[in-house]
């Protein structure tokens, strides 16, 4: 792995926030998995997370769907963890949706426990990132649902989904549509 | 991992790896199975990995026909 420069290219679309879907799918649909950046074969410092044009080999029949949070709900935290000499991604995507109802409630039930590849796309940004690999799934850490008592109170039901080890990594697309 | 393609705009593009339907794509989403011509020249174009253009095999036998003679 080599060392590059980073100049600090000007993004005059440059924002916080998150797109409000978000792709999610069962880790063990995925039959073949997009192949992660050689370490070695870099030539910019994107070359090391930017899987580009490679695709999720999707079992037959399966798909990502989409969960729709509320607008500047959903955020994204990484963190670099662990001592020194072995420093290691704790990634965290947090979903929230001004809602509580029996759809998300359902949601909640049948994905609590399931071993997960998510996607979601930083504002303005043409690329996917997600968390979740081979031998390494994503899961549900936490979820809530509130409603409080005021009529100002944020009524929401939210889930953060946390992946370890590898970084955010970026793809140019997500399959939303059941594999042949 | 390509496993088949679907046909689509008459054989002049092919779907990969999934059904003609929606996948995300640039800053938004597309529906495969919408697309006009037009359309689907810009994704290929912009390297979408779920589309390809067909190479168009009878000018190409006409060409080595042409060579040929």
């Amino acid at each position: 792995m080599d060392l590059f420069d980073f100049q600090g290219v000007v993004n005059l679309e440059e924002s916080a926030g998150l797109q409000i879907e978000v792709g999610i799918a069962d880790y063990r649909d995925v039959e073949t998995w997009p192949a992660l950046p050689d370490l070695t074969a870099g030539t910019e410092n994107a070359d090391y997370v930017d899987v580009g044009t490679e695709v999720f080999g999707m079992a037959t029949g399966t798909k990502f769907y989409k969960f729709q949070g509320s607008l500047e709900k959903n955020a994204f935290n990484s963190n670099l963890v662990g001592p020194r000499g072995a420093k290691s991604f704790e990634n965290t995507l947090t979903v929230i949706r001004n809602a509580v109802n029996k759809d998300l409630t359902g949601w909640l039930r049948a994905n609590r426990n399931r071993p997960l590849v998510v996607a979601f796309r930083p504002l303005g940004e043409s690329q996917w990132v997600f968390l979740g690999y081979e031998g390494l799934w994503a899961e549900v850490d936490e979820g809530q649902m509130d409603i409080p008592g005021e009529i100002a109170g944020e009524k929401m039901t939210m889930f953060t989904v946390r992946s370890i080890f590898h970084p955010p990594i970026y793809i140019d697309a997500i399959p939303f549509t059941e594999a042949v | 991992m390509a496993k088949k393609g679907t046909a689509i705009l008459d054989g002049a593009y092919e779907v990969l790896h999934v059904k003609p339907g929606v996948i995300g794509f640039g800053k938004s989403f597309v529906d495969l199975g919408k697309l006009t011509p037009a359309k689907a020249e810009e994704l290929v174009k912009a390297g979408c990995p779920y589309l390809r253009k067909v190479e168009k095999k009878s000018s190409r036998g006409k060409d080595k026909e042409n060579e040929n003679s």
